[in-house]
């Protein structure tokens, strides 16, 4: 297994395993992910977590970011720093 | 409506401009097991020169209708003129989809791609989306 292409998707937003928009935004990357034949990791990022950290290592650890359907976040400005990150620092971004 | 209530943000927080799009709530939530999924599709039209009109490669695309919430129509000349481009629009002509330019993929939609997305059929917007974020890491690799 080529470990260089396993791409890390951080998911902005507070997973809960009843929302079905959630568990349909993990299915999605992967059906994604098979037809480009790439290796995934879903990393969601809970949003209080956002709001207290105080560098934006996390942030950067992902290749991709996106904003996750199912609002109220638990912080809306963690999730909105996360969003400003990947607009300011050019991340690809996603949100739905 | 949500759009409201966001709206006063964007007038002394110009950066803030984006949750008007990411953090319209989504009433319909929850429906049971594997009835019928959305309450009807939405014909949306997209922008020619748009990333959305080159993932899509048409120019009429249907989506799935399932959020009550839109963006404030007063609001889209402020966002346009920070570079937020409405490059869909659905039969209303409500902004749909919209993206960011001069910056390698950033596009949000006021619907749920994923929910369209099977096994064998990724939805076009995802498999984009996945598509930019190989080519970040391997640029980011390389160097």
């Amino acid at each position: 297994m080529a470990a260089y292409r396993t791409l890390r998707i951080g998911v902005i937003g507070d997973f809960e395993a009843t929302r079905r928009s959630h568990l349909a935004t993990n299915a999605a990357l992967r059906h994604a992910a098979e037809r480009l034949a790439a290796d995934l990791e879903v990393c969601w990022l809970p949003t209080s977590s956002l709001m207290e950290s105080t560098d934006q290592k996390e942030l950067e650890a992902c290749d991709g970011l996106w904003a996750s359907p199912g609002s109220p976040y638990q912080s809306m400005e963690g999730a909105l720093r996360a969003i400003r990150f990947a607009r300011e620092r050019n991340w690809p971004f996603v949100g739905t | 409506m949500c759009g409201l209530a966001e709206a006063g943000h964007v007038e002394y927080h110009p950066d803030t401009a984006l949750p008007l799009i990411v953090s319209v709530a989504c009433p319909v939530e929850e429906w049971s097991g594997d009835g019928p999924k959305l309450s009807g599709g939405m014909t949306i039209g997209i922008a020619p020169t748009s990333r959305a009109s080159r993932i899509y490669g048409q120019h009429q695309v249907k989506e799935g209708f399932n959020c009550s919430y839109e963006l404030n129509p007063a609001f889209e000349e402020v966002l346009e003129a920070r570079g937020l481009r409405i490059v869909g629009r659905g039969e209303r002509n409500e902004a749909r989809i919209v993206e960011l330019a001069d910056h390698q993929f950033f596009i949000a939609t006021l619907f749920q791609p994923q929910l369209a997305s099977a096994q064998g059929a990724p939805h076009p917007l995802i498999a984009a989306y996945l598509k930019a974020v190989m080519a970040f890491r391997q640029e980011r690799t390389a160097s």
